[in-house]
């Protein structure tokens, strides 16, 4: 890996400038850009996922002049096509690990358990019986009454789904903060 | 689609249609959170013993690689938890045979009259509140604070989401004022927690009883920029003459994206 390369703010501007003419909408394709990098190198089972995505973005914005004379189409399939070469070098470097279940530490357990208590304490009304009663449901596979609630509530069982989905990650991340400073 | 997802967050397409996939991933924003949501229910899955053992094998090895993955897993144990201690009453499926009902003598059903009839009192009770909000002189548009009645609720009310505001700042308010109606005013002092949902918190002290029109509130101001697009929560104690602190009532609103005015 390129991992001696540093990206200097010239450079970072100089892709920017490539993303987009206007540099909200280039700050927002970047971060777009990171963020699947980082979901694609997960789904391939890779432990440093961030790592490989910030790698992949270095060297398209080392050979950046190159690239902007010789190639004119879709900028993330440019991404994707640096992204399996990393991960090419990244197979061929680190053989795959097998991996255990987290463990069950009660303290930590428990933790969890305090801090999503919490969380959900600072969820809206709406929104806490939402995510509660949709994943009550979903636990117990009773879809008749999750089409039901979703009835209730006026949208269609896909709506319904994504919105319980995003209220879940609001929390997860709240989640994630209160036990970093509980451990 | 669903399945082909589930295949390979569990490691199980080929390159070629794996490829596929993520070129679509890297372009396609429904794609890329209809991924985010089958991670979640795939965690989900595992706990509640759905997977097929190869499935669950798979899951073990492969899903669970990295501590993104391992956080999922964690947060869907706790929440799995949360649920088996708390049984929630569900909402009830509705019933398969509808029932009409007619005036005697009349041709038009009865729950169409009433339906007509909540339809005329909302349209006026909007129009009302549209005149009330936008054209009496020293409110929104005109002036710079923007006032918000709440009612205790729901959670330790006992309702379940009725009351619930949503509101939307006009472009020109720089400070909301937040009247928290309140029965008990038997304490010397009031204090109040705003918390949002993303878990900021913001406090208020020595706060006093205000009566307006007969009605007690606790008033707070809270300027602009601390009410972004999010769903709050107030958190209202009082303090006895002893100093001693008691929580009395919450209340719940949420704010939308600014309006503009022209």
């Amino acid at each position: 890996m390129n991992k001696g390369w540093v990206l200097s703010q010239e450079s970072f501007d100089a892709l920017l400038d490539w993303l987009a003419p206007e540099r909200d909408e280039a700050g927002r394709k970047y971060e777009e850009i990171r963020g699947r990098l980082i979901k694609i190198f997960t789904c391939r089972g890779c432990h440093e996922p961030e790592e490989l995505a910030d790698e992949t973005i270095n060297r398209v914005t080392d050979r950046l002049p190159e690239i902007q004379r010789q190639y004119k189409g879709d900028h993330a399939k440019y991404f994707y096509g640096v992204a399996k070469k990393v991960h090419l070098e990244y197979r061929r470097r680190k053989q795959p690990q097998a991996n255990a279940l987290p463990s069950g530490d009660s303290n930590e357990i428990e933790i969890q358990f305090t801090c999503l208590e919490q969380c959900l304490d600072h969820l809206s009304a709406e929104n806490r019986n939402l995510v509660l009663q949709y994943y009550q449901l979903e636990r117990k596979a009773k879809i008749d009454q999750r089409k039901a609630l979703a009835k209730s509530m006026g949208i269609r069982l896909n709506a319904l789904r994504i919105r319980a989905h995003r209220i879940r990650l609001t929390l997860q991340e709240c989640v994630r903060k209160c036990v970093d400073q509980n451990l | 689609m669903k399945k082909k997802i589930k295949t390979y967050l569990l490691g199980g397409l080929d390159d070629a249609r794996q490829n596929r996939l993520e070129e679509r991933l890297l372009n396609d924003r429904e794609l890329f959170e209809e991924v985010l949501i089958s991670e979640d229910e795939l965690v989900d899955q595992y706990l509640a013993g759905k997977l097929t053992d190869t499935e669950a094998k798979q899951f073990e090895a492969y899903f669970l690689v990295t501590s993104e993955r391992q956080q999922k897993f964690r947060f869907g144990q706790a929440l799995n938890k949360y649920l088996q201690l708390n049984d929630l009453p569900v909402v009830a499926a509705e019933a398969p045979v509808r029932t009409r009902w007619f005036l005697p003598g009349a041709f038009w059903p009865v729950r169409q009259v009433v339906t007509a009839a909540f339809v005329l009192v909302v349209a006026t009770l909007i129009t009302v509140a549209v005149y009330w909000l936008g054209v009496r002189p020293g409110t929104a548009p005109a002036g710079t604070a923007y006032v918000v009645s709440l009612v205790p609720g729901a959670i330790r009310s006992g309702g379940s989401g009725s009351g619930f505001q949503r509101i939307t700042l006009p472009g020109r308010v720089t400070t909301v004022e937040l009247r928290l109606a309140v029965a008990d005013v038997n304490y010397k002092s009031y204090t109040a927690q705003l918390i949002s949902e993303t878990g900021n918190v913001t406090e208020f002290r020595n706060l006093q009883i205000v009566e307006q029109n007969a009605h007690k509130s606790v008033v707070i101001t809270v300027q602009r920029d601390l009410l972004g697009p999010d769903d709050y929560r107030v958190k209202l104690n009082g303090i006895s003459a002893s100093g001693e602190t008691k929580f009395i009532d919450s209340y719940s609103f949420g704010i939308s994206g600014s309006q503009k005015f022209f």
